[in-house]
């Protein structure tokens, strides 16, 4: 019997949450499914492998009315975790609103063959806050990388490269706006590229409105962004987005010595003053 | 409709493509990713042989993600207006597998439905279609149950295949296929007989996901627009609109004016039904405000109403939106909830 799906029937038989969200098996054979529980005869479908790579915190927002009146029970790796911390800490939800079925994780894949980027510097193989932990830890082989290895690479190349480089990426975007859609602390009701009046970014593509979109979206989640590549793994596109997000955190980590999503109680730094900044604007 | 060798090697095919003042358009790496991209030289080519199918199809070349419809100017309480002008370059787009040949002819149904869109005809009427044959599948192909096959030839101008010796022929299938060809005849070579059918297809048709009954499909449509079920298949959606996005024949857009100070410009841009905007009113009402009536419009359009109007299904099997899809919704799946496989011999 696999454990999480007899956890998930106890919570269900025993109606405490509204349901579970976990995974499934996929429909392909490097994929799997999303799924939401909602009854306990459902609950043996929910498996853990290592093509769980989704980020299921993003059911935890609003929009999803999962836990609008009992908790919802999610599958969480230790890395997912880091975006409910996140969601505690901008109050979008209660800690006692969630019911954390965390998995001690050995990394995930994308395609079922190579190691997803983010594993490589993970440190969170066991999640840092859970209320029911399942799996097994196993002796990781991976060389762990620094997380900001490749915005170092990349601070290297010339001002000019890296204009060029951004501008030949992000041309590739249609303005879907999956990476918006799939991110779990994109959570705004109304997004600055919907609003209409005024009209922030123009709808259509083009070099300078993608731009425009990308360092919005970029801006925003500058020092909330956990690094859980869930924009770069939706974008059909394979814009480089991580790579930004990255860019970013590493700003934030320089100047405030702070990471997202590793302590609930933590304030944010864009969302927090001190009457000592330096900056006289803010005072 | 003639059958034509191509005489030296499928590059130097192209090259008298290219020489022909032509626009070609092929599948090609770029960033990393296998799209139909702008080709300047026949040694970026990719044969047959070498890819399954691109990200995105191609009626972005046809359709694009954004485009002007009209200009316009303003003086004091005067607008002036400006027609758009239309790409006039022939433009050749090459090696597109069966699933997205097969687009145009649904394509071209919505696109003079009551109105004739003149940017998607003018586009099309430049464009010369050169189809390929597949010769590999993957697990997310299922032409078969949309009628096609990969050697089917429908919505092609010319198509390519190999006979059972391996060579590259052309089969025209339209005239203006035809003309193209006769044009090329330092490439070609007319052939007397029909070519012997290569087995790979007939191989590559069976390894494909088994024919789904789309007419048992439509009949529960048809009676279940309100059922639970709409529900189940659809909560873990995250909206993504990925699905539409890359789709062949997904057709849906938004209309919207850029307006700055003195000028502007009314544009066409994509949209999805998979969006919660795309309905929303502007008295705050939204006909469709939950995912399962949003997903159920995605479904219904494709296997009921495009059938009840063109006696067409809008899907042709290419499995963009499966595979594309970041919490596995497989709209071959989800069609398979309620129709039976089609029993084969």
């Amino acid at each position: 019997m696999n454990s999480i799906s007899e956890i998930a029937k106890k919570l269900l038989d025993e109606n405490r949450v509204s349901a579970v969200v976990g995974y499934s098996i996929g429909s392909l054979p490097n994929k799997t499914k999303t799924v939401i529980v909602k009854s306990s005869q459902q609950a043996e479908k929910l498996i853990f492998n290592n093509l769980c790579v989704n980020n299921l915190a993003i059911y935890l927002t609003k929009s999803f009315r999962l836990t609008t009146q009992k908790p919802v029970a999610v599958v969480m790796k230790g890395c997912d975790v880091k975006s409910v911390t996140g969601l505690i800490q901008e109050k979008q939800i209660e800690r006692e609103q969630v019911f954390i079925i965390g998995v001690k994780c050995n990394g995930v894949s994308e395609d079922g063959k190579n190691l997803s980027p983010k594993c490589y510097s993970c440190k969170l193989q066991t999640p840092k806050m859970y209320d029911i932990l399942v799996g097994e830890e196993e002796e990781k082989n991976i060389e762990f990388k620094n997380p900001f290895s490749d915005v170092e690479e990349f601070e290297k190349k010339s001002l000019d490269e890296r204009w060029n480089f951004w501008m030949n990426e992000l041309e590739k975007c249609v303005k879907c706006y999956a990476c918006r859609q799939v991110c779990p602390l994109c959570y705004c009701e109304k997004c600055i590229v919907d609003k209409t009046v005024p009209r922030w970014i123009e709808p259509h593509t083009s070099k300078s409105s993608n731009l425009s979109w990308h360092i919005t979206r970029a801006f925003h989640l500058a020092g909330r962004c956990t690094g859980c590549g869930e924009c770069e793994r939706a974008c059909h596109h394979n814009i480089p987005l991580s790579l930004l997000n990255k860019k970013m955190a590493k700003v934030v980590y320089d100047n405030f010595n702070y990471q997202a999503g590793l302590d609930d109680k933590a304030k944010s730094p864009l969302a927090d003053f001190k009457f000592q900044d330096k900056e006289d604007f803010i005072r | 409709m003639k059958n034509f060798k191509i005489k030296n090697d499928y590059k130097n095919f192209v090259k008298g493509l290219l020489s022909l003042n032509y626009l070609v358009i092929a599948p090609k790496y770029e960033n990393g990713i296998l799209k139909f991209s702008k080709i300047k030289n026949a040694a970026e080519i990719l044969s047959p042989s070498e890819y399954i199918n691109t990200v995105s199809s191609t009626k972005e070349y046809f359709f694009p993600q954004t485009e002007p419809v009209i200009k316009f100017t303003f003086e004091g309480k005067e607008i002036f207006l400006k027609d758009v002008e239309i790409g006039k370059k022939p433009k050749v787009v090459l090696g597109l597998r069966p699933c997205d040949a097969a687009s145009f002819s649904i394509l071209d149904d919505i696109f003079q439905y009551e109105y004739k869109d003149e940017f998607y005809f003018t586009r099309r009427e430049k464009t010369i279609i050169i189809g390929a044959a597949c010769e590999s599948n993957d697990e997310s192909c299922f032409c078969t149950t949309t009628g096609l096959a990969p050697d089917s030839s429908q919505g092609a101008d010319l198509f390519i295949e190999k006979n059972n010796e391996e060579e590259y022929f052309l089969r025209a299938v339209t005239e203006k296929g035809e003309r193209l060809v006769e044009q090329l005849i330092a490439e070609v070579e007319e052939l007397e007989e029909e070519p012997k059918k290569n087995p790979l297809y007939e191989k590559i048709e069976k390894q494909i996901r088994k024919k789904i009954d789309l007419i048992e499909a439509k009949k529960w449509l048809d009676n279940n627009f309100e059922n639970e079920k709409w529900e189940e298949l659809s909560s873990q959606c995250l909206s993504c609109g990925s699905c539409a996005y890359l789709c062949p024949t997904c057709h849906c857009f938004d209309i919207v004016d850029e307006v700055n100070y003195n000028s502007g410009v009314r544009r066409k841009n994509w949209d999805a039904c998979q969006f919660d905007l795309f309905t929303l009113h502007s008295s705050g009402h939204n006909p469709r405000d939950t995912k399962a009536k949003r997903y159920r419009q995605r479904v219904m359009h494709k296997f009921k109403y495009y059938a009840d109007r063109f006696d067409k299904t809008l899907c042709t099997g290419c499995g963009r939106c499966i595979r594309a899809c970041p919490v596995n919704i497989d709209i071959y799946e989800v069609v398979k909830e309620f129709a039976p496989l089609v029993e084969q011999n």
